[in-house]
């Protein structure tokens, strides 16, 4: 594959973002001075028990948090991407059933060649 | 019975469904620290609502729908009244999410002790704020006339009557996330367990029985309803034997029953606590009037009757898959390589 084209799917990724970014500011932006267009002024549906600075320290704390988890994100995935996959492993003892049609039939299997125990405490 | 009293009968049994479900999630949550002591035996812990944690959060977010849709006068003045309240349950949930996904993902013993204390101070937090929450509507709000809050600041909101039913639901949901650990665990780590369930249920008994005094003491309101009419005693009489079954069954050795006597039990405290409510949803404290009712808060009966339909149709496929996951991953936990 050519690198451009590697390089541009690469590009896709934070185009996408800024697309969806982009969308997003034009219609609330645009939207302005409505909260719903012709209906309703945003300076209308405020809550009069809210002050400016309660949002703004709200704004601030997500704001925050979000750094912190993007910082966290972009940490583990790049140790992950270093790492390589994982080896395959040799399938557990338990594996868990993956459709209901397993359940059924394992349980049924299982009854049938003696192995299951009657289990009293199991959830119903 | 109006529509609107119905949607009120429907978001109350939301809310329960909330509570027991996620209640169990925040139990082992706060117990984590407590329960397990080395890392094999957290995973296990942290494991035991690994499948079904994230499916239970999301009756809280239907909760909080429903309340937007049905209730959107109450929703409004509760949100914004309770500001910061509901900012920190935010921050708390996000938290306690977080910790649940990136524990696993290092090795180094620093990193999961820090996330499991993440993991174990916002299962508390979140027990503590929703159960003030709850104390503060149970006791009632400065709601004005034109239906907005008028609160001085957060502090306002942490009356000693509120903290103490944040410390009761706390205790609560220690006991049913006790129990439900009972259920998926074996061997030393169960026999821990099973070592704290009978302290917490002597915690519980007194600490519960000191808020149901306080309430039917306090001049609240909430026992108007009991005192009109004789029908829903009924609701703190299922509670109390739901109780008392509990602890037979733990004794007996019936783990699921006596887990499912928890879920019964807390069911019939909210119900307990709705009937006293009834018809006010938030009552305002400074002047009885102004209190919001389920018949003035509620939306118009065109969307209500559209919700109705909604309901009906989604609210069991969501119960259907709620159930299924639940059996999917019944009995004792076990590791695999996917598991946290």
């Amino acid at each position: 594959m050519p690198r451009w084209l590697l390089w541009t799917c690469i590009s896709t990724v934070f185009l996408a973002e800024v697309a969806t970014i982009a969308g997003w500011w034009t219609a609330e932006v645009g939207r302005q001075p409505w909260i719903v267009w012709n209906v309703l002024r945003t300076a209308d549906a405020v809550s009069p028990t809210l002050s400016t600075g309660q949002v703004l320290a709200s704004l601030i704390m997500f704001a925050v948090l979000y750094a912190l988890l993007l910082v966290l994100f972009l940490f583990l995935l790049d140790r992950k991407i270093k790492h390589g996959p994982a080896p395959l492993e040799p399938e557990g003892p338990a594996s868990l059933p993956d459709t209901f049609r397993e359940v059924f039939s394992r349980r049924s299997q299982a009854r049938a060649s003696g192995e299951l125990e009657v289990e009293e405490n199991v959830a119903g | 019975m109006s529509l609107a009293d119905l949607w009120f009968v429907l978001f109350i049994a939301i809310i329960a469904a909330y509570v027991i479900l996620d209640g169990f999630d925040l139990g082992v949550g706060m117990l984590h620290p407590f329960a397990a002591k080395e890392d094999a035996e957290r995973r296990i812990v942290l494991n035991s609502i690994g499948p079904v944690w994230d499916g239970n959060e999301v009756w809280l977010v239907v909760g909080g729908g429903v309340l937007f849709a049905a209730f959107p006068v109450v929703y409004a003045a509760l949100f914004s009244g309770f500001y910061w309240g509901l900012m920190l349950v935010l921050l708390s949930l996000i938290l306690r999410a977080v910790a649940i996904e990136f524990r696993g993902k290092r090795e180094r013993p620093g990193w999961r002790a820090l996330w499991d204390s993440v993991f174990s101070v916002s299962s508390f937090s979140l027990a503590m704020l929703l159960g003030v929450a709850f104390g503060n509507v149970i006791s009632g709000v400065p709601l004005k006339k034109s239906g907005d809050i008028e609160i001085g600041s957060i502090l306002d909101l942490l009356h000693p009557f509120a903290l103490w039913i944040g410390v009761t639901t706390i205790a609560m949901l220690l006991l049913h996330g006790a129990l439900y650990l009972n259920l998926k665990t074996e061997g030393d780590l169960q026999a821990r367990v099973r070592g704290w369930i009978p302290r917490l249920v002597v915690a519980f008994a007194i600490i519960g029985g000191v808020a149901a005094v306080w309430i039917a003491v306090a001049e609240y309101g909430v026992t108007d309803t009991y005192r009109d009419d004789v029908w829903p005693i009924v609701f703190p009489i299922a509670a109390l034997v739901a109780f008392v079954v509990m602890v037979v069954m733990f004794r007996r050795g019936r783990d699921v029953a006596a887990f499912f006597s928890s879920s019964a039990m807390i069911a019939m405290l909210l119900a307990t606590a709705s009937a006293g409510l009834y018809p006010n949803m938030l009552r305002s404290s400074i002047e009885p009037k102004f209190s919001m009712t389920v018949s003035n808060a509620s939306a118009a009966s065109e969307t209500l009757t559209v919700m109705l339909i909604v309901a009906v149709i989604g609210i069991p496929f969501v119960l259907l898959y709620t159930a299924g996951v639940q059996y999917l991953f019944r009995g004792k936990v076990k590791l695999t390589p996917s598991s946290y």
